[in-house]
C-alpha cells in the first residue's frame, strides 16, 4: 500500500483528536486544583496551567480521612488480586488440563457469573455478611470484589492456557520430575503473562469499584477511595477545589502506573472478551 | 474446547488444545480436588448462593436486613408490574443502554479503524485510549461535573465565548443526555480495543484485491470490514448492552437518579428501594427482573450465533458441491 503524505497527516490529526478526547478530562482534573484557592475560579476559563499551588491538595489530606481511604484501597485491591490469582490459576489449570464431565458447564457458569448484575449479588451478599458478622469490614469487601474478578479471571486464564505447549510438562515427567515440580519450574514461567494480565485486571476492578463498596462498607475506617471521595462530595464541608485535588491524586498515579502495564491489560481484555 | 480459543490462534492450535486435556486418573484426584476446592467454595459463597438467595428474597417482604421476613409469594412481582415507577425506569434503562451502546460502537469503531493504521506514535495513542476505562467513575464524575459547571465550567466558558447562552447540563431536560454522553466517554475504550483485536485478524490480501477492483476506503469499510466483524460486533453489543443496563455508579454519582427522577434507571431504583427505603424483598424482585433481562439477551445471542454458524456450514457445503461439479 502506497502511503501518501496527505494520508499520513490525516492519521496524525486523527491520533491527536483521540489523544485530546481521551486525556482532556484528566488534564483538566489535574491542572484546576493546582491553581490554588484564588486561581481555581479566577482562571477557570484558561486552557493552559496557570499555577502550581499545593494548598488544596494539603487541605484534603489534612481535613479528611483521605490517607486512610488510600491505604484501604491498596489493601483491598492487593488482597483481591492475590487471592484471585492463586485460586483462579489453580482452577484454570485443572479446567485446561483435564477432561471431565461437566467441564463445559463449569466454564459456562463462570461466564454467567461474570455477567450477573452486580445489584443482584450485592443485596444477598450484604445479607450473608451480616449473618457471618463481617459486614462493614475489608475482608467482606474483598470477597464481594471477587464475585467479578474470580469468574472473569478463570475464564481469561483458561483461554490463555489453551495456547501453551503442555507437552513440555509431559516430557519433564519422563525425566522424573513430579507433577508439582514440573508445574512450578516449567509451566509457571509460560503462564506468567496471562497471570499478570489477570492481576492487572483484578487490581483495577477492585480499586475502582464503587457499587459493592457503597453497600457493604459504612464506617469511616473501612472506606476505600471511591466511597470516601463520594462521601466527601456529598458533604458540603469542603469546596470544589479540594474535591478535584482528591480526584487528581487518584487519576494521575493511576495513569502513570497503568502506562507500565497497558499491554497486559489490553491483552487480557481482548483475550477474555473475544471468543471465536 | 475449540470454541473458547482466541481467534488469533490458527486452527492447528485447536487440535493441539485437545491433546493437552488428560483423562483423570485416580492418583491425580487429591491433586485436582485441592486445586479446585477453594475456588469452587468461594465461587459458591459469593456467586451461586447469593444468586439463589436473591430469588428467594424476592418472595418475601422484609423491612431491612435484620429481623423477620414474611412470605408473600408473588406479591412483590405483582406490585412492580403495576408500578408506574418501575415501567418508567425500565424503559429509561433501555434507552440509556441502547443510546450508550450505539454511541460507544460508532466512536469505538472509529478509534479502532485509526489505530489499525500504521503511524508513528500509534502505541502511545493506543495506550492512552484505555485511560477513560480505568479511571474510577467517581473521579470521572467529579471532573466532568466541574467541566460542565453552569457558571465556571470550561465547556460553558467556551460556549459563552462563542456568543451562545450558558447551558445547565444537569437540568431535568438534559440530565439523561449528559449521563449518556459521559457513560459513552467512560466505556468506549472497551469497544475500541476489542474491535481492534478483531481487525488485526483480518488479512490484508482481501483489502488489497478489493482496492485493485477500485473499491475506495469507505466502500471497503462497509462491504468488507463490517461484514467480517459481524460476530464481534454482535458480541460487543451483547456484553456492553448488559453491562450498561446494569450500570449503577455513574448515574448515581452524577445525578442520584434526579432531577425529578429523570435519570432513575433500574439499578438506581433497586438501590433506592433496598438500601434507602429498606424494602429488601421488593428491591430483590426488581433485581431479579434484571437477571431475567440478562438471560433473555444471552439466549437471543446464543441463538443468533448458532444460526450464523449453521449458515456458514451451509455455505461451505454449497461451495464443496459446486467444486465437485466443476471437477466433473
Amino acid at each position: 500500500m502506497k502511503v501518501t503524505w496527505k494520508y499520513q497527516l490525516f492519521l496524525y490529526v486523527c491520533g491527536a483528536v483521540i489523544l485530546i478526547y481521551s486525556l482532556f478530562p484528566i488534564y483538566w482534573i489535574t491542572i484546576s486544583p493546582l491553581r490554588g484557592f484564588k486561581g481555581f475560579f479566577q482562571d477557570a476559563h484558561k486552557l493552559w496551567p496557570t499555577g502550581f499551588d499545593l494548598t488544596l491538595f494539603r487541605n484534603i489530606l489534612s481535613e479528611t480521612n483521605y490517607p486512610t481511604y488510600y491505604v484501604n484501597s491498596f489493601i483491598v485491591a492487593g488482597a483481591a488480586t492475590i487471592v484471585t490469582i492463586i485460586f483462579g490459576t489453580a482452577m484454570a489449570y485443572v479446567l485446561t488440563r483435564f477432561r471431565f464431565i461437566g467441564k463445559n458447564s463449569v466454564l459456562n457458569l463462570m461466564l454467567v457469573g461474570y455477567m450477573l448484575p452486580p445489584m443482584l449479588l450485592a443485596i444477598p451478599l450484604l445479607g450473608i455478611f451480616i449473618k457471618l458478622g463481617i459486614d462493614d469490614t475489608l475482608p467482606a469487601l474483598i470477597l464481594s470484589h471477587m464475585s467479578i474478578t474470580l469468574p472473569f479471571g478463570v475464564w481469561m486464564l483458561v483461554s490463555f492456557f489453551q495456547t501453551l505447549p503442555f507437552e513440555l510438562e509431559e516430557s519433564s515427567w519422563v525425566d522424573g520430575a513430579s507433577r508439582i515440580r514440573s508445574i512450578v519450574q516449567i509451566i509457571m514461567p509460560l503462564m506468567l503473562p496471562g497471570i499478570i494480565s489477570v492481576g492487572v485486571f483484578s487490581f483495577i476492578v477492585s480499586f475502582t469499584d464503587f457499587t459493592f463498596g457503597l453497600m457493604i462498607v459504612s464506617s469511616e475506617a473501612n472506606k476505600t477511595i471511591p466511597i470516601g471521595l463520594a462521601a466527601i462530595k456529598e458533604s458540603t464541608s469542603l469546596q470544589r477545589g479540594e474535591l478535584l485535588a482528591g480526584a487528581a491524586m487518584i487519576a494521575v498515579p493511576m495513569v502513570v502506573l497503568f502506562s507500565f502495564v497497558t499491554k497486559y491489560f489490553v491483552n487480557g481484555l481482548t483475550a477474555g472478551a473475544v471468543k471465536g | 474446547m475449540c470454541r473458547s480459543g482466541r481467534p488469533a490462534a490458527p486452527r492447528r492450535r485447536c487440535k493441539e488444545a485437545n491433546t493437552i486435556e488428560q483423562r483423570i486418573r485416580r492418583k491425580d484426584l487429591p491433586f485436582i480436588i485441592s486445586l479446585m476446592l477453594p475456588g469452587v467454595l468461594i465461587f459458591a459463597v459469593i456467586i451461586i448462593i447469593p444468586a439463589i438467595l436473591a430469588i428467594q428474597y424476592s418472595f418475601y417482604e422484609a423491612k431491612g436486613f435484620v429481623g423477620q421476613a414474611r412470605y408473600v409469594g408473588l406479591d412483590n412481582y405483582a406490585a412492580l408490574l403495576e408500578s408506574r415507577q418501575f415501567w418508567n425506569s425500565f424503559f429509561r434503562t433501555i434507552l440509556y443502554a441502547g443510546a450508550t451502546v450505539a454511541l460507544q460502537l460508532v466512536i469505538g469503531i472509529s478509534i479502532a479503524m485509526v489505530l489499525n493504521q500504521p503511524f508513528k506514535g500509534n502505541t502511545i495513542v493506543r495506550g492512552v485510549t484505555v485511560v477513560p476505562y480505568i479511571i474510577p467513575v467517581v473521579v470521572v464524575t467529579i471532573g466532568i461535573e466541574w467541566m460542565i459547571d453552569p457558571s465556571n465550567g470550561i465547556i460553558n466558558h467556551i460556549i459563552a465565548s462563542l456568543g451562545m447562552e450558558k447551558i445547565n447540563f444537569l437540568s431535568p431536560k438534559l440530565a439523561m443526555m449528559t449521563s449518556i454522553l459521559m457513560s459513552t466517554w467512560t466505556w468506549t475504550p472497551f469497544v475500541a480495543l476489542v474491535f481492534l483485536a478483531g481487525l488485526q485478524t483480518v488479512s490484508h490480501e482481501i483489502h488489497e484485491s478489493a482496492m485493485l477492483d477500485g473499491a475506495n476506503a469507505w466502500k471497503r469499510f462497509w462491504l468488507i470490514t463490517l461484514p467480517m466483524m459481524k460476530d464481534i460486533i454482535v458480541m460487543i453489543i451483547l456484553l456492553r448492552g448488559l453491562w450498561m443496563f446494569n450500570k449503577f455508579d455513574l448515574i448515581w454519582l452524577l445525578t442520584g437518579g434526579g432531577p425529578l427522577q429523570k435519570t432513575e434507571t433500574l439499578p438506581v431504583l433497586i438501590y433506592d428501594m433496598t438500601f434507602k427505603q429498606f424494602r429488601v424483598g421488593y428491591g430483590s424482585a426488581l433485581a431479579v427482573v434484571s437477571l431475567i433481562v440478562m438471560f433473555v439477551a444471552m439466549s437471543v445471542y446464543l441463538k443468533m450465533m448458532k444460526e450464523s454458524s449453521e449458515k456458514r456450514k451451509f455455505r461451505k457445503m454449497l461451495e464443496r458441491m459446486r467444486r465437485k461439479e466443476q471437477a466433473n
